[in-house]
């Protein structure tokens, strides 16, 4: 079929700016605008301040945080290292075992990597067939010396969520620290921190239709939470993150988290039903699997595997329709996803796979086209691979 | 000056797009030879098919279960073929398409099953 616009279903890597939340950043940047420096002790400065400290009010409503619990940072990569790294470290003296699963996000997982380096010990838990943590298998792993557990909301690949009020109660339980990456999550699904059992939430602004460079880390303001900075040169963000603030990038995660707010149980059913019609149209192709939950996970994601077929080319024979293959950060790499892997996919069928992300903006057009171009790109490829015979 | 970061060229996209001679060899060649290869690895595999008139290749074919980079060269090999004397077989190199193709060389193994697939056309033909 013959489709020039691209079409775009690739929410779960990154979103489009929302364009009142440009216009903003915008004229926070220009000659006239709030430029100043919030450090600066004057009106230009404490105009910009009032930028950090509304967008800090914005964001900490969204997820039922107080603002004073949030630490902007560059996104959810630097706040999963701060987390993992800085509470690993505030606790060693306590004892140095850590837990979390392989499903993480390489921000997390490369995190656990290099603090095994460091001399901690790390329990890496296999989620179940559907992505799962089996919070048995916690209860087990859990040691007198366990300080700190990461698990993350919804899985970047899968769209899986997991049972963080469950296992938050486990880790308060054992007065062990509780991370969870919520890069996926917040804006997206209902979050109030108020009421759920967490220590440290990682977050970024441009998976919910803010920019990309900024984000946050909250810390919950309770008895032994806390972490050890991990970079140092200035006394902002409480001396927990270094460095003049990105006035523009926070008027726009602000403001990003106020939209995002303000719609997004109407974000949710919207997206939902696209799904299910996306689903709808190709589900009836032969030795196709849904990996992750058919239903009940994060509907913004559908992930699906064809067997016999090679991911690569199906992504190609898409174009331009805009998915992932994997996630977006080993896409290029060319290997099976590790987050498919650990599902207990084989090579070929990880390989295969292919994820739809949908988001605000998508229409049912974008999902029709999608579905022909799925249809057709299987069918071609299937009908291109080798068939079983004997060689003449 | 902006930089490309298109990992397949034209030449390749516009095989990819139009792999015409994907499929089997029908009835037809009284000489024909059919071979398969497998990459283990990443399950890359390729079934390719000639069929022979009179010492020359009236027909190439190919099945591939492979990248994108893969099915273009197969599509190129067998265009290249077609219509050549069986000798040309024997010829083959990899690298006679890498560079027309802009396939990265990361992927050489895998082009190499092409070389593979020829070597076994030739012993079943009995082509020095």
């Amino acid at each position: 079929m013959n489709v020039e616009t691209p079409v775009y279903l690739d929410y779960a890597a990154t979103t489009p700016v929302e364009p009142a939340v440009a216009e903003a950043m915008a004229a926070t940047l220009l000659p006239g605008g709030s430029f100043g420096n919030p450090s600066s002790n004057h009106p230009l400065g404490r105009e910009a301040l009032t930028i950090v400290e509304t967008a800090r009010q914005q964001l900490a409503a969204l997820i039922g945080a107080r603002p004073r619990d949030l630490i902007w940072t560059s996104g959810a990569t630097e706040s999963d290292n701060m987390a993992i790294t800085g509470g690993a470290r505030y606790r060693q003296h306590r004892g140095k075992h850590l837990i979390t699963m392989p499903v993480e996000h390489k921000a997390v997982t490369d995190t656990f990597a290099a603090l095994e380096r460091e001399g901690f010990e790390v329990t890496w838990l296999s989620p179940s067939n559907d992505g799962m943590l089996d919070l048995q298998q916690l209860a087990d792993a859990i040691r007198e010396d366990t300080q700190l557990v990461s698990i993350m909301f919804v899985n970047n690949e899968t769209g899986v969520i997991q049972d963080i009020e469950a296992i938050g109660k486990r880790c308060r339980d054992s007065d062990i620290l509780f991370h969870v990456d919520a890069a996926q999550a917040v804006g997206k699904v209902p979050i109030d921190l108020s009421e759920l059992p967490v220590d440290l939430m990682s977050l970024t602004a441009h998976k919910f239709y803010g920019p990309k460079g900024v984000g946050a880390l909250y810390i919950a303001d309770r008895p032994g939470c806390q972490i050890e900075p991990i970079l140092f040169g200035g006394g902002h963000e409480r001396r927990m993150r270094p460095g003049t603030s990105a006035v523009h990038q926070l008027r726009g995660i602000g403001l990003a988290a106020e939209i995002a707010a303000s719609r997004i149980e109407e974000d949710f059913v919207h997206i939902r039903s696209l799904r299910e019609r996306l689903w709808a149209g190709i589900r009836d192709l032969p030795a196709l699997s849904i990996n992750g939950p058919a239903d009940g996970g994060f509907p913004g994601i559908l992930n699906v595997s064809a067997e016999g077929v090679d991911g690569e080319s199906l992504m190609l024979a898409l174009d331009p329709v805009c998915v992932a293959s994997g996630s977006a950060c080993n896409a290029k790499s060319g290997e099976a996803s590790y987050v498919l892997r650990a599902l207990g996919l084989d090579d070929h069928l990880a390989q295969s796979a292919i994820r739809f992300s949908i988001g605000r903006h998508s229409i049912a057009a974008d999902i029709d086209i999608a579905i022909e171009c799925y249809r057709h790109a299987v069918t071609m490829l299937r009908e291109m691979a080798p068939v079983a015979r004997k060689c003449v | 000056m902006e930089a490309n970061y298109d990992p397949y060229n034209a030449e390749t996209r516009a095989l990819f797009a139009n792999p015409a001679h994907a499929g089997d060899l029908q009835a037809g060649p009284a000489r024909s030879a059919l071979a398969e290869v497998s990459e283990s690895s990443a399950g890359a595999k390729i079934q390719l098919a000639v069929g022979l008139v009179d010492g020359q290749i009236q027909k190439c074919r190919f099945r591939v279960l492979g990248c994108p980079h893969l099915i273009a060269a197969s599509e190129w090999l067998c265009r290249t073929l077609e219509g050549g004397p069986a000798a040309d077989l024997a010829d083959f190199r990899a690298a006679d398409c890498m560079e027309p193709l802009g396939i990265p060389i990361e992927k050489t193994g895998r082009i190499l099953l092409l070389e593979d697939a020829i070597r076994l056309l030739l012993e079943q033909l009995d082509i020095d």
